[in-house]
């Protein structure tokens, strides 16, 4: 089937040509690089280089999220990112001295503009503090501690105010006046005589007096207006701090492709502590998917001369990777098995097998024509949206796929929005007919048990145990062949035999493995028991006809509550309105139910008959630019 | 129109039905909102993920109100033309109700339980989030087939 073939490469050549060999493995994209050292013996030589690359990203990375700041550079929603070569990088490179040199500008500029704005924040502050006090013309030089008396200024809490005025009324020579009230807060002067100085603070400090502090010499509202003075200034600086930092932004190209160049080498370096050197030459080891070894073999010898290249199937011990390899109908059901586990070494690969009992469940679960065309309408419109890749493409692409089953199946069954328009089915209708539904459905599950069966002996016979795949399925489906025969009246002579053949056969062949006579026949005997595996199996798929009932009972409560408000232009409004809003909840609840529930009956009723997984996914070494794609 | 006896147990089926299984979902939801919750504060970016897992134990009120639905279109209330059912009848459909009433209200619950975990798996390696499905969804058998019954019986009782 669909595994693809794993080589093992393994590259010797000379350190001097390391960087250019690993830079064409970089870019062809299909080797995964094998670790094969475990001490950091490379480290010193690494190190260095690394930690270098790792400040020249830094730097474009401060200068692009600065520059970002200004001007966000932002994509529009079907542009792809620009394409990008060596030749580009090499440009870029060769002018790399001014745009560090712009870099450094940048960080002035972000400097000065953090001062300035340090500061505004601080003028912004005062102003805050000073505004309350803006219509009391007291100078706030008169403020303070003189020779023989204190004067302040300051606000307490309403609450704390009779308390306050106790306190006072104790003090002698301890004079107070209310300049005003807003809210809760008192604005009130207070004055005494410096050697009343201890108890006066102490009676500030119980009730709360926060006093007026501030650097300034006039009275609040002067002083206001100059620090407003002083903030438009700032302002004038910044604006101008702005239009250098924009001016730079003729730097954006160079900065994010000097960015993407050196993610490359960061990339690049971090390799170099999975190889093996010696003083003059290095050796690496990777996993090549068959169909690539040629076109890899060919740009390394073309990059290097003088190296060796070998490629050689996995040894025993190896545990090579997996890749798959499937037609455009089966790739998106991979997700699927992705999601569960991949196949391991020399396993085969059961997309293809189990790609159309997905499509088929999905379908008839969700099972509505209106829902299926507006799932894929939506999927094909989003692909061309947000152009996913990697997993997110293949679940858009499955959810398509699933999408015109659903439409199938909805015509079968007649579900058009539930029964919105009463279109009648071409089959016949589970609301209307649920055994014969559930009949189909465990019909579908017979199918589907005995296809994994099937899948079970195949792999057995192809692996050379053929006597197993004949004792362990094979008897089991004669057995449950027969047992199934004798649902139909006029074969129950014949599906009698057949079963009991089938479960002799399994009584006398499951204890095989078991020593004494006694004990092969009892664990034969305790085989059967089996079967209620296989009956529970088979009863799970029940949830089909749940699953498409409730889809369709749920459409037909929406189209039954949309019609309760009956004619009228504004009972047609609202009757649209609950259509919308209904039959788009249940798409949405009805179809994460749907992707659930035929995962499900994968992943534990079929796969548990013959697939193990476990497999690693193919990870190969390859370009992830942020800004750029290489060409 | 009198009102009898069987018609007061037709309609109380299809309330039973409906809201049994609503309370176990409401609760099994709340449970897995919960601890999504606490993911989500630290690592908002799994939201989408972690509505997957809170939206199963949803569905059993679902198929309650589905049952119900379906109970009321036998008894003919949605026409308007309400059967006039024997005491007898009526009993049948509220004894119709029980299995997804009954197995509806504590899967929801167990499958909250189920789900709720499952932001754990959630958290620590998202990538298994479809593992965390499967266990979610084996617990939902159990309200399949308790629905399967219902609709069943519903169906199965003359009128």
């Amino acid at each position: 089937m669909a595994v693809v073939n794993m080589k093992k490469m393994t590259l010797v050549g000379l350190k001097d040509n390391m960087d250019d060999i690993i830079d064409t493995l970089h870019k062809s994209g299909s080797v995964q690089i094998i670790e094969i050292t475990e001490e950091e013996d490379n480290a010193s030589f690494y190190q260095k280089g690394l930690s270098d690359i790792e400040d020249r990203l830094n730097e474009y990375k401060f200068a692009i999220d600065l520059l970002k700041s200004f001007n966000p550079h932002k994509k529009g929603m079907f542009e792809q990112k620009p394409l990008i070569n060596d030749e580009t990088f090499n440009e870029h490179l060769k002018d790399e001295l001014k745009y560090l040199d712009d870099i450094k500008n940048l960080h002035h500029l972000e400097e000065k503009q953090n001062e300035l704005n340090n500061e505004k924040a601080r003028l912004e502050g005062r102003i805050e503090v000073l505004t309350p006090w803006k219509d009391i013309g007291i100078a706030l030089r008169r403020l303070g501690k003189g020779k023989y008396a204190t004067i302040k200024l300051g606000t307490i809490e309403t609450k704390n105010l009779p308390d306050f005025q106790k306190g006072a009324e104790e003090l002698t020579y301890f004079g107070y006046e209310e300049l005003k009230r807003v809210k809760n807060t008192v604005f009130m002067a207070i004055s005494y005589l410096n050697n009343l100085e201890e108890s006066a603070n102490n009676l500030l400090m119980q009730s709360g007096f926060s006093a007026l502090a501030d650097e300034g010499s006039g009275t609040p509202e002067e002083i206001i207006n100059s620090l407003n003075k002083r903030i438009n200034a700032i302002n004038e600086n910044l604006a101008e701090v702005e239009t250098n930092i924009k001016d730079i932004d003729k730097d954006w190209e160079a900065f994010t492709a000097l960015y993407d160049y050196y993610y490359i080498q960061k990339e690049k370096f971090e390799k170099y502590d999975d190889l093996l050197m010696t003083r003059k030459t290095f050796c690496l080891q990777g996993w090549v998917p068959e169909t690539y070894c040629e076109q890899v073999k060919d740009s390394v010898e073309s990059t290097s001369p003088y190296c060796y290249v070998e490629f050689k199937d996995p040894a025993e011990e190896d545990n090579p990777p997996t890749l798959l390899k499937n037609n455009a109908f089966v790739t998106p059901f991979e997700l699927i098995t992705e999601l569960f586990s991949l196949p391991h070494k020399g396993e085969i690969d059961p997309n293809p097998i189990m790609a159309p009992f997905f499509f088929v469940f999905f379908g008839i679960m969700l099972g509505d024509v209106g829902y299926g065309i507006a799932l894929s309408v939506l999927m094909w419109l989003g692909e061309r949206l947000i152009k996913p890749s990697g997993q997110g493409k293949k679940l858009m692409d499955l959810l398509l796929l699933c999408g015109i089953s659903s439409a199938i199946w909805g015509a079968v069954f007649g579900g058009w929005f539930g029964d919105l328009f009463g279109i009648p089915a071409l089959w016949f209708n589970p609301l209307n007919d649920p055994m014969t539904m559930l009949v189909f459905s465990l019909a579908l599950g017979v199918i589907q048990i005995f296809t994994g069966l099937g899948m079970k002996a195949y792999i057995n016979v192809k692996n050379g145990h053929v006597i197993d795949a004949i004792f362990d399925q094979g008897f089991w489906l004669v057995f449950l062949t027969g047992l199934l025969m004798l649902a139909i009246p006029n074969f129950r002579n014949i599906a009698a035999i057949v079963a009991l053949i089938g479960a002799l056969g399994l009584v006398l062949t499951q204890g095989r493995s078991k020593s004494g006579v006694i004990m092969k026949f009892l664990s034969g005997l305790v085989s059967l028991y089996g079967l209620s595996g296989y009956l529970s199996d088979v009863l799970s798929y029940s949830r089909l006809l749940a699953l498409c009932l409730s889809g369709s009972v749920i459409a037909m409560v929406m189209n039954t509550l949309a019609r309760m408000f009956g004619g009228g232009v504004l009972g047609f409004i609202i009757g649209l309105i609950i259509l919308i809003v209904g039959h788009v909840f249940n798409l949405a609840i009805s179809g994460l139910g749907c992707y659930v529930h035929s995962s499900r009956l994968q992943y534990v009723e079929f796969y548990g008959k013959f697939y193990e997984g476990g497999g690693k996914p193919f990870n190969p070494f390859k370009l992830s630019l942020k800004y750029y794609n290489y060409q | 129109m009198d009102i009898t006896l069987g018609q007061v147990f037709g309609l109380a089926a299809a309330a039973i039905a409906i809201a049994f299984p609503g309370i176990g979902s409401a609760i099994g939801v709340g449970l897995v909102g919960e601890s999504a919750s606490g993911l989500i504060s630290e690592d908002p970016d799994k939201f989408g993920q972690s509505l997957l897992l809170q939206a199963l134990p949803g569905t059993q009120g679902i198929y309650g109100l589905l049952t119900g639905f379906i109970i009321m279109s036998r008894i003919g209330l949605l026409g308007g033309n309400l059967v006039a059912l024997t005491t007898w009848q009526g009993l049948l459909f509220l004894g119709a109700a029980l299995p997804i009433a009954i197995v509806g209200w504590f899967s929801a619950i167990a499958q909250g339980r189920v789900a709720a975990s499952g932001i754990g798996i959630l958290a620590k390696r998202p990538q298994e989030l479809a593992k965390a499905l499967t266990y979610a969804a084996m617990v939902e058998t159990y309200a399949v087939l308790a629905l399967l019954g219902s609709v069943l019986l519903v169906f199965g009782i003359r009128i």
